[in-house]
């Protein structure tokens, strides 16, 4: 909710300029909680319907992380990668799909060979039509106005999306439900969890795009700069960190302990729940946990001592990485997922990436981190498509061929010699292949994680035991997934307000007494109204 | 007149453009004024310029900008962009974009603008009411997408380029112009029997110059940064303008990292030498036209024409 | 002609020329008169008028969303009406908004008095340089920064002022205390003057300076014949040149006074919060269409638009009193 990372979604989402909506968390993942605006059905549990988990065995990872609730790590890439769709699923006729990407748009498909062998596999010729991310919520509300939705869209982040999705959307329902998802394996590979974003009023309308633990945040720290001044990564309460950022602060030579302010690590030290916490049948917001002041005062003080990078809160998301792989902060808060980009932004080759565990505040035992969402969105069909169902979700299917397959290699990797070179075993991809891969297949639908960073030895097991340290024991949010119309439409704004201030106390602009009224003035506001409608639907979820 | 002319005719060689020569304090301290407003754009473009072309491992190690690649010159931003052939491709977009696109609305803007101009005929006012009342009220992003589908304008250039071609700011602009002219040539003109048409096109347009490659510059620059449009109303991207496919460069989700990129990736430039390189491609081709454009804001272009 | 007919008395200078007005005794020609005299005029103005009605005014209708609680998935037809409350972001009382408005008045005041005239300076600058050369190097580097977006030019800032930018990188290196630009909500409306500045002042100055060449030549030279220095040419020739395109700028930049650098704000809002840096704009995308309401941004939008208009139109009469053209002249 808060936390500096959506923070820095809903700052760039403003740079798509035209100010329009926030796209936070993609598509705030959903379930039917709150009955009768049009009508949707909330009646049943939507464990009825909920597909079944059926996880794939076809592949042996190195590092296998099911007993720990975390993604499977390789340490190279399956020399004889297995064949997991026998036949292509397409029907020949054009599926179109509309969805974002994260990285620059791919040559068209007369000058593309990955998109040609794409459609060659698949059987039928795909047409995507991209939107950069920031921009999807404005791209994708115009479409719906304009009723020009294609066959396999992204959901955006919108209000009313149980009544959107009835009016727009095929009832995947019959196809999905229970065992009957078994005819698609790969998407009975996604876990439990992630569909509690697809169904609304106890119908599956969608498939995900899974994430979970490895969209946990979690403190990032530069093990080799701590090790050469002799510095433990094992900070037992909130003194022994203050003492840590201190001894890695050193003003004169312009390094800064903290790459930006660790809201998040701090939080976790004082066991605050993630975002929402259950009470009985009720549920509770974090902002009124007791031990805020607690934690403003320490994060005040890393700020005052100017452990903290002074532009801290002036800065893009991109600098965290710059700051931490250059050497000038050694400490960062980000989730699991940016490993491969720390790892990517380093300069000195003795640059090793660890993680901090956050101690409980008083050094009573170990703090727990946030377990990351379950879902980041899902992919839905459209109701004039509703006589291909079946082919469309053969081709989600495809794409959701997990990583050690034939499948996985091509979608990722494209074609050896011409997309990747094999070096050590392991698929490097191309300038070309790079190029020409970007169809932002992984916003229609993928696999569930894998952690393989081929890109340097040691750094594939390095994040899969700090994950398997931490994500056991991370707290989960209660109502992840669930809908709550009042937090589509006033949760953003209210945030916001929250996270402003949250910014304001720890630069000092604020008292940190400010904090009590504003989280009363965020209950009157609509917090209340939000914690009612998500424990509605947390009921209705069992 | 015999006075001022005997010291008009020791000042006379000294007149230039009209102007007696500007004494030496105010040479320096208009050379100190521009030097300082100069400097305070160059500086930052050096920078600019340098951290597009800094190797990566320079651009993170100095955390920012690089004044002065030490590494020697690294152009990895600029292949990473220009490889896959988008880029180019969306360049030769743009390039139809904005030459069309300037080419109607100038069209377009001058002939309003010279009918508006013309005071006292019917429905002036009326009409131009209306038209400064379009400046003040913008159609939602929604309405406007629909009236572009009613118009079967979806998945066409023709969305981005007709929508924008008449900029209520730039009638009012070029309307003021033409009011400004000397109404004695164009009276003379009308006299001889000159059409509507021709006085706009032989005598207002040649008089108009300056104005109108100031405003044809206005909308070149607007139609070559605009990517809004192509945004909502082309869903194929391999119609996407220059800035739309550059956009994809920069702004990009949090989610990035060498997996949404296919893992194992070679390594892309830092963002920043990337956001500059970018930077620097858009504004070349600007860069190229300008001369050209900008002959016509030379002093004294409407002197002669009046005169001669 | 000789110098002594063009030389300008002070008070009659360039503007007077005879114009198209219709004299009394023409207004009372019968329409379909001035119809058949004026119809050549009509139709060089049809085409540019059918692009305006098509793409401004017929995709108005849009803006009854403002009474709605649109959804995109309704439509128009069937999404629920809601009467004002949309409007109640706007007329709610909330001291935050009055804030914001107050930082938005204070912005635009400051962006009227400091930032408008300076392309002009430049401009009169420019436009007396004897070197041709001079001037176009200097314009074609002035104004560079425009085609910056508002993301690189507040990195360009940082990069200069910021907590670890140049200068104060170099003080905490030898010693001294860093000075705390970026982040301080007291520098901030100084700060952001001076990137708007930075990055539009050279490309505002490109209008002046046509402006500036529409000035007759003629005019100069019989004014210096008059033994007027530059400083009193400036002040009789060039500057009544171009007031009517200031007074024409000034008007209608009247009608954005609610509207101050959205992106620009944004970006650096959580560096100085918002008790200084809210404006009108951040405000509603804050409070409103954060959350996907559109009738919120359609309302919004409305209520600027019709408080543009009423200043403009006031504005512009104001200019009629003062005996100058405005933006137009009934």
């Amino acid at each position: 909710m808060s936390t500096p990372d959506s923070r820095l979604v809903t700052r760039r989402t403003l740079l798509a300029g035209l100010g329009a909506f926030g796209l936070a968390g993609a598509a705030g993942c959903s379930n039917e909680g709150r009955g009768g605006t049009s009508g949707a059905d909330t009646s049943g549990a939507s464990s009825d319907v909920r597909p079944a988990y059926l996880r794939y065995t076809g592949v042996e990872p190195d590092l296998a992380g099911a007993e720990y609730n975390i993604p499977n790590a390789f340490l190279r890439y399956p020399a004889n990668p297995v064949r997991a769709v026998e036949a292509p699923p397409g029907d020949g006729k054009p599926i179109n799909v509309l969805t974002y990407t994260n990285t620059p748009i791919p040559p068209k498909v007369e000058q593309n060979l990955f998109w040609q062998e794409l459609n060659n596999r698949v059987g039928s010729p795909v047409s995507v039509s991209l939107t950069p991310s920031v921009d999807y919520t404005q791209k994708f509300a115009t479409t719906v106005a304009g009723d020009q939705l294609a066959d396999i869209f992204l959901v955006g982040a919108v209000p009313q999306v149980p009544q959107l999705l009835q009016a727009k959307a095929t009832d995947l329902t019959p196809h999905l439900a229970g065992d009957k998802i078994k005819k698609y394996p790969f998407l009975a590979n996604l876990p439990e969890t992630a569909w509690n974003a697809c169904i609304f009023g106890n119908k599956v309308y969608g498939v995900p795009i899974s994430r979970g633990a490895i969209s946990s945040q979690a403190l990032y720290c530069r093990a080799d700069l701590l090790e050469q001044r002799g510095l433990s990564a094992q900070v037992k309460n909130a003194d022994e960190f203050v003492e840590l950022c201190k001894a890695l602060t050193d003003r004169r030579r312009n390094r800064f302990a903290l790459a930006a302010a660790p809201t998040a690590f701090v939080r976790n030290m004082f066991d605050m729940p993630n975002n929402w916490s259950e009470n009985g049948t009720a549920v509770v917001s974090y902002f009124e946990h007791e031990a805020h002041e607690q934690a403003f005062e320490l994060l005040r003080k890393l700020w005052s001592s100017g452990y903290v990078h002074p532009d801290a809160f002036s800065g893009q998301n991109q600098d965290l990485k710059v700051r931490f792989g250059n050497g000038t902060s050694a400490l960062a808060v980000d989730t699991f997922s940016a490993w491969p980009s720390y790892l990517q932004t380093t300069v000195d080759p003795q640059t090793r990436i660890g993680i901090i565990p956050p101690p409980k505040h008083d050094g009573s035992g170990q703090g727990r981190i946030w377990l990351g969402a379950p879902a980041i969105g899902f992919t839905a069909i459209s109701k004039k498509a509703e006589a291909r169902v079946e082919t469309l979700l053969a081709y989600l299917n495809f794409l959701a061929a997990p990583f050690g397959t034939q499948e996985y290699l091509f979608r990722k990797f494209g074609l050896p010699g011409v997309h990747h070179r094999v070096v050590n075993g392991n698929p490097v991809l191309t300038p070309k292949g790079f190029s020409e891969t970007q169809l932002g297949l992984m916003y229609q639908a993928d696999s569930p994680w894998t952690i393989f960073l081929p890109e340097k030895e040691g750094n594939s097991a390095a994040e899969f035991n700090a994950m398997k340290q931490l994500c056991p024991d991370a707290i989960a949010d209660p109502v992840a997934g669930l809908y709550s119309e009042t937090n589509v439409r006033k949760g953003p704004q209210l945030t916001e307000t929250m996270t402003q201030l949250t910014n304001d106390i720890i630069q000092g602009r604020q008292p940190v007494s400010a904090w009590a009224g504003a989280v009363k003035k965020w209950k009157s506001g609509g917090g209340d109204q939000i914690a009612e409608e998500f424990a509605q639907a947390l009921e209705a979820s069992r | 007149m015999s006075a001022p002319n005997h010291r008009l005719g020791k000042r006379q060689p000294v007149l230039v453009g009209g102007m007696p020569m500007p004494g030496r304090t105010e040479r320096v301290l208009k050379a100190v004024f521009l030097t300082v407003i100069c400097g305070a754009v160059v500086f930052p473009f050096v920078g600019v310029i340098s951290t597009s072309l800094a190797s990566p491992e320079e651009v993170i190690r100095a955390g920012g900008f690089v004044l002065l690649p030490t590494d020697g010159i690294d152009l990895s931003a600029y292949k990473s962009i220009l490889s896959g052939g988008t880029v180019t491709q969306s360049i030769l977009v743009s390039g139809f974009i904005t030459v069309v696109g300037t080419t109607i609305a100038l069209l377009l803007t001058c002939t309003l603008g010279w009918a508006l101009s013309r005071r006292g005929t019917v429905g002036n006012k009326p009409l131009l009411l209306l038209v400064l009342v379009s400046l003040l009220f913008n159609p939602g992003l929604i309405p406007s997408y629909l009236v572009i589908q009613q118009f079967g304008l979806l998945n066409s250039l023709w969305a981005v380029i007709l929508p924008v071609s008449v900029s209520a700011f730039n009638v009012i602009v070029v309307r003021a112009y033409f009011v400004g002219l000397p109404g004695e040539v164009l009276d003379s003109a009308r006299i001889d029997g000159a059409s509507e048409w021709k006085l706009f096109w032989y005598i207002g347009l040649p008089l108009s110059k300056a104005v109108v490659a100031v405003v044809g510059l206005f909308y070149a620059v607007g139609y070559w940064n605009s990517f809004f449009g192509a945004l909502l109303y082309l869903s194929d991207s391999s119609k996407w303008p220059l800035q739309l496919v550059l956009r994809t460069y920069v702004v990009n989700g949090v989610e990035i990292g060498a997996q949404d990129l296919g893992g194992g990736s070679e390594a892309l430039p830092p963002q920043t030498s990337i956001q500059m390189a970018i930077l620097m491609i858009s504004i070349v081709p600007i860069l190229c036209v300008y001369p050209f454009v900008q002959r016509h804001f030379a002093k004294g272009v409407l002197t002669g024409a009046v005169k001669g | 002609m000789t110098d002594a007919d063009l030389a300008p008395a002070p008070s009659d200078t360039t503007r007077d020329r005879p114009r198209f007005e219709p004299t009394a005794g023409e207004r009372k020609i019968s329409l379909l008169l001035r119809l058949r005299r004026d119809y050549p005029v009509l139709l060089l103005a049809i085409p540019g008028m059918l692009v305006v009605c098509a793409f401004q005014y017929y995709p108005l209708w849009g803006n009854v969303i403002a009474f709605q609680d649109y959804q995109p998935y309704l439509g128009v037809n069937q999404s629920l009406w809601s009467g004002f409350e949309n409007f109640s972001i706007v007329f709610n009382g909330d001291p935050e908004f009055l804030n914001a408005v107050k930082n938005t008045l204070i912005l635009t005041a400051i962006q009227t008095v400091i930032v408008f005239p300076a392309p002009i300076v430049v401009a009169l600058v420019l436009h007396s340089l004897l070197s041709n050369r001079i001037r176009q190097i200097v314009q074609t580097i002035i104004y560079l920064p425009h085609f910056m977006s508002w993301v690189i030019v507040v990195a360009v800032f940082q990069q200069v002022l910021g907590g670890t930018g140049m200068i104060n990188n170099w003080l905490r290196s030898h010693g001294y205390d860093p000075i705390h630009v970026i982040g301080n909500a007291e520098a901030f409306r100084a700060l952001l003057t001076s990137q708007v500045m930075w990055k539009d002042t050279g490309w505002a100055t490109i209008l002046f300076l046509a402006v500036l060449s529409q000035i007759d030549r003629s005019l100069y030279e019989a004014s210096a014949a008059d033994g007027a220095g530059r400083w009193r040419q400036t002040w009789h020739v060039t500057l009544p040149g171009l007031k009517p395109i200031i007074i024409l700028l000034l008007i209608l930049k009247l009608g954005d006074s609610l509207t101050v650098g959205f992106e620009q704000i944004i970006l650096q809002q959580p560096a100085v919060g918002i008790g200084t840096s809210e404006v009108l704009d951040t405000y509603v995308y804050n409070n409103g269409i954060i959350g996907g309401d559109w009738g919120a941004a359609a309302a919004v939008g409305l209520v600027k638009s019709v408080v543009a208009l009423a200043l403009v139109l006031a504005a512009n009469k104001l200019a009629h009193r003062l005996g100058e053209e405005g933006v137009y002249r009934g």
